[in-house]
């Protein structure tokens, strides 16, 4: 059976979590053409071909297993309290799901942990936004050649979300011939994406 | 934390005031010592990280005006310099291996995707990120005297974590 890792969270040839970032973070317009129901629905269409059995999509699976991850983020108080959320969702996922434990079912719960750090990404990117905009509208009042934070966060976010595919296309072509590949791919992006989130949400707490 | 620009103003004409024009590179007391007891200290498990920035603060410590601004920026330089090169050397290693197993693959006919392209694309796009957030962390800085300092600073952690990252790679497979 043929599976592509990027089918499932972010791929080359439909991007649905690139394109979503971009568009909520304004780099694109054209928000409503990539409507979210539209990239939910190739992805079920996905998870139809290749898992017709008991495996929930990754959707519900977000819903079921989320809960563990926003606990454990709400109650963070630290980068190191935070690093410690990564991946104890998608392990209640594998163990709790009946395939959960097979490749594709650790896959598909990885991917469904990447999924609520990446509602939690925007979030934390759009107050880290304001937070840069309100320090450039001081900033300007005086050097206004300097009020540049949110600009250059807007550029550092864009380059990071190619640095991240890219580093997850070569974690995936590392993974070799096996199956085991897609593990690599998701679990790169996972990683990534919980990495940044918690960096956008320490860039308002500590300088520099 | 919100800042102040006339506040950086003083700080500006405070470092200009207190001599923090140069540290001559042949005055720097480095070595990358520190960093590397620590790396192998930290085991091939271990988290390496906070090694990266050992050297440059005992540099600090030791070179006349080290701790000026200039002195940071070069003794912060001296160690991105030492990482940088750690870096090519990692990726010049995994880039020969990566290209035999590409070729071994490509005779069996295999459809696995090629790893070469992949490891110097993931590169290239590192670069442009790095720079891009450097450039954020400079401009928290408001134009102050600490933007320098910041951004070589972001430098040396970026290209220590890539290098530590890279080497990681090349341990593994």
């Amino acid at each position: 059976m043929k599976f592509n890792y990027r089918a499932i969270v972010s791929s080359k040839t439909f991007q649905p979590n690139s394109k979503t970032y971009l568009a909520a973070f304004g780099v694109i317009s054209n928000a409503a053409a990539l409507g979210a129901a539209g990239l939910h629905g190739f992805k079920y269409l996905t998870f139809v071909l290749l898992l017709p059995t008991a495996l929930q999509a990754e959707e519900s699976l977000a819903k079921r297993y989320g809960p563990v991850l926003t606990q454990c983020y709400a109650n963070a108080t630290d980068a190191a309290t935070l690093k410690d959320c990564i991946g104890a969702m998608s392990g209640n996922c594998m163990a709790g799901e009946e395939q959960g434990e097979t490749t594709y079912g650790m896959a598909t719960c990885t991917s469904s942990e990447t999924e609520v750090w990446d509602g939690f990404l925007n979030d934390e990117y759009r107050q880290t936004m304001a937070y840069m905009k309100a320090l450039d509208k001081d900033e300007a009042e005086i050097f206004p050649e300097f009020a540049n934070r949110a600009d250059a966060l807007k550029k550092a976010q864009r380059a990071w979300l190619v640095f991240r595919d890219t580093s997850c296309d070569l974690a995936y072509a590392q993974g070799g011939a096996g199956s085991i590949r897609q593990l690599y791919g998701t679990g790169c992006f996972m990683r990534m994406t919980a990495e940044r989130t918690i960096e956008l949400k320490q860039m308002r707490e500590v300088e520099g | 934390m919100k800042r102040n620009g006339l506040k950086y103003t003083a700080n500006a004409l405070l470092a200009l005031l207190l001599g923090a024009g140069g540290v001559a590179a042949q005055d720097l007391v480095f070595s990358m010592q520190a960093t590397d007891a620590c790396v192998a200290d930290s085991g091939h498990e271990g988290n390496a990280e906070p090694c990266i920035g050992e050297s440059a603060n005992l540099c600090m410590e030791r070179t006349d005006g080290g701790q000026s601004t200039a002195g940071m920026v070069a003794c912060m330089g001296a160690e991105l310099e030492a990482w940088d090169q750690l870096l090519n050397a990692a990726y010049t290693k995994l880039m020969a291996r990566e290209k035999v197993e590409d070729k071994e693959m490509a005779e069996l006919e295999s459809s696995v995707p090629k790893q070469a392209p992949a490891l110097q694309d993931m590169q290239r796009k590192w670069m442009a990120y790095r720079d891009a957030r450097c450039d954020y962390i400079g401009a928290q800085w408001g134009g102050g005297s600490g933007t320098g300092p910041a951004v070589q600073g972001c430098h040396m952690v970026m290209t220590g974590k890539q290098a530590l990252f890279l080497q990681r790679m090349l341990a593994d497979y």
